[in-house]
């Protein structure tokens, strides 16, 4: 098998020509001094705390007090329990669908290789650093304000608006780690945008996005019981109402000495 | 070129292409007739990809202009490009298959154009197209790996795949940029001559970029040589030598004939050892 040979060796730079010498790039400059200076601010902050060993020894007793009155710690009858297991599932099976839902657009502008303008891809990235900044909890407590208590549509709300901020950051990642070559296919073809991106695109993401949707439902699940005791239907919102149950496990659920 | 036996299909003129300030085609003249065979060859970096992507419509000129299928290419509208490139099929050195999905899904994206909206699965696909579809399998040899993930064929049949697939556009021209630079001796020749058979049966016009001189000699009717993005020969293959086609290329001095003769021998000497070895 013959192939072509490159052009004679006349047209090529000369092996020997010296080396550019080596700079120093003002980015990595910059990432070291912020770096410095960012540990010079710890050591100094760890150094202003009032934080003494004697300390920590004085609140073991503190410690102790809490785990105590924890002890009984009373749980809904069983009915109530699985009625209560069964509806965080719903709220969090539901809300994370919805955040996935809404992510799929906004990852398709925020990816760098779909986005149809410059201008939409930071609305894309935006959507995302603003959901993520909310706290699920926050979210649910101002949802909770407009529907009756207890209602598991703040709740679906809330993992719904969140979740959207990790989702579409990891959707949109694995949108731009795809192949670019299916959707070249598919424009060669003859194929729309939205072709290339369901024709060329989704099939490849595709096990990426169920992955990713699968770890935030697991994380939502886990964050479900502190969202019922900021007013959302779920399990964690008969710690909330002190008349379904004892005050202790109150204060078990909320973390906080009553 | 005149007359309707030998009526142009795709006439470029003048056409030069820069991204910055690297120039990738300069002040190309190309004419190419309805139902001929063309063989574009050069060297990786030469401009073949460029110059496949402007008759796709992919690209638009930086200077010049196309006529492509009676179009003028660099005028159209972003649906009339489309249009365009529906009668236009592409296969690609890495066949550019969704590894993830069947064969038969990914023969029938070939037929996207026709249909308005987004498909998913097989079954959203309406079922003239899928007995379409299976029919060009069958013309490729692979109708029996309809139902199979494509990742799971070897490279060669991913590549008759792709075929398939541009077979799925009805086209008139197919553009073929490096189909076997990336499939081993035997399944090349069988990509190359499937292309060539598809060409003849269907009166297709073929362009298609090769690095390898063997390939290109037996098979094109004309070669196209391109050499940092200009044509430096532009001959039909009959009775054309394969050192004739080397002095296009190394053609500057003596030293870079002979070179070539010798790496030439090298390459030959191993395959003879590999194949002794075999």
């Amino acid at each position: 098998m013959t192939t072509l040979e490159a052009p004679p060796a006349t047209d090529l730079p000369r092996a020997e020509a010296p080396a550019p010498p080596r700079l120093i790039r003002p980015s990595r400059l910059a990432a070291l001094l912020v770096l410095v200076a960012m540990l010079a601010f710890s050591i100094y902050a760890l150094s202003t705390l009032d934080f003494t060993w004697s300390n920590v020894l004085g609140s073991v007793a503190n410690a102790v007090k809490v785990f105590q009155e924890m002890d009984p710690i009373s749980l809904p009858g069983p009915a109530d329990l699985a009625y209560l297991i069964g509806l965080t599932l719903g709220i969090v099976i539901l809300g994370t669908v919805v955040a996935a839902l809404i992510s799929v657009p906004v990852a398709w502008l925020a990816a760098e290789n779909t986005t149809p303008a410059a201008g939409l891809r930071w609305l894309g990235r935006a959507v995302g650093v603003v959901t993520r900044a909310v706290p699920d909890v926050v979210l649910a407590l101002a949802f909770s304000l407009t529907f009756a208590l207890g209602s598991p549509l703040p709740g679906i709300f809330a993992i719904g608006i969140h979740s959207v901020g990790m989702i579409s950051k990891l959707f949109a990642d694995a949108i731009e780690h795809s192949d670019d070559g299916p959707r070249l296919a598919i424009r060669a073809a003859g194929g729309s945008r939205s072709q290339e991106f369901w024709g060329g695109v989704f099939p490849q993401v595709l096990p990426s996005w169920i992955a990713t949707a699968l770890h935030r439902f697991d994380i939502n699940l886990r964050g479900s019981a502190i969202l019922g005791y900021a007013g959302v239907g779920a399990s964690g919102t008969p710690c909330a109402s002190p008349s379904s149950t004892s005050p202790r496990a109150t204060a078990a659920a909320s973390g906080s000495r009553p | 070129m005149n007359g309707t036996a030998t009526a142009p299909i795709v006439t470029i003129s003048g056409l030069t292409k820069r991204f910055g300030s690297n120039r990738a085609l300069h002040d190309v003249d190309l004419t190419v007739a309805r139902g001929e065979v063309v063989v574009l060859l050069g060297l990786s970096g030469s401009g073949k990809s460029t110059l496949l992507r402007h008759i796709d419509g992919l690209e638009s000129p930086s200077e010049g202009s196309l006529d492509v299928l009676g179009e003028r290419v660099e005028t159209l509208s972003q649906k009339s490009l489309r249009s365009l490139r529906s009668r236009v099929a592409m296969i690609f050195q890495q066949f550019e298959l969704v590894p993830s999905l069947t064969v038969l899904e990914n023969v029938l994206t070939g037929a996207l154009s026709r249909l308005s909206g987004p498909r998913l699965g097989v079954w959203t696909y309406p079922r003239a197209l899928r007995r379409q579809a299976l029919g060009h399998l069958d013309r490729v040899g692979l109708l029996e790996k309809a139902y199979e993930r494509s990742e799971l064929l070897s490279g060669g049949q991913q590549q008759r795949v792709a075929i398939a697939r541009a077979l799925m556009q009805e086209p008139q021209i197919l553009l073929a940029d490096e189909p076997v630079a990336s499939l081993d001796p035997e399944s090349s020749e069988q990509v190359m001559r499937l292309i060539r058979e598809i060409a003849a049966d269907d009166g297709l016009t073929v362009i298609c970029s090769l690095h390898q001189v063997d390939l290109a000699l037996g098979w094109g009717d004309r070669i196209v040589g391109l050499r940092h993005g200009e044509v430096v020969l532009d001959t039909p293959t009959d009775g054309l030598t394969k050192s004739q086609v080397m002095e296009v290329y190394g053609r500057v001095t003596p030293t870079a004939e002979l070179r070539a003769i010798e790496t030439e021998l090298a390459t030959e000497s191993l395959l003879l050892t590999r194949g002794a070895e075999a």
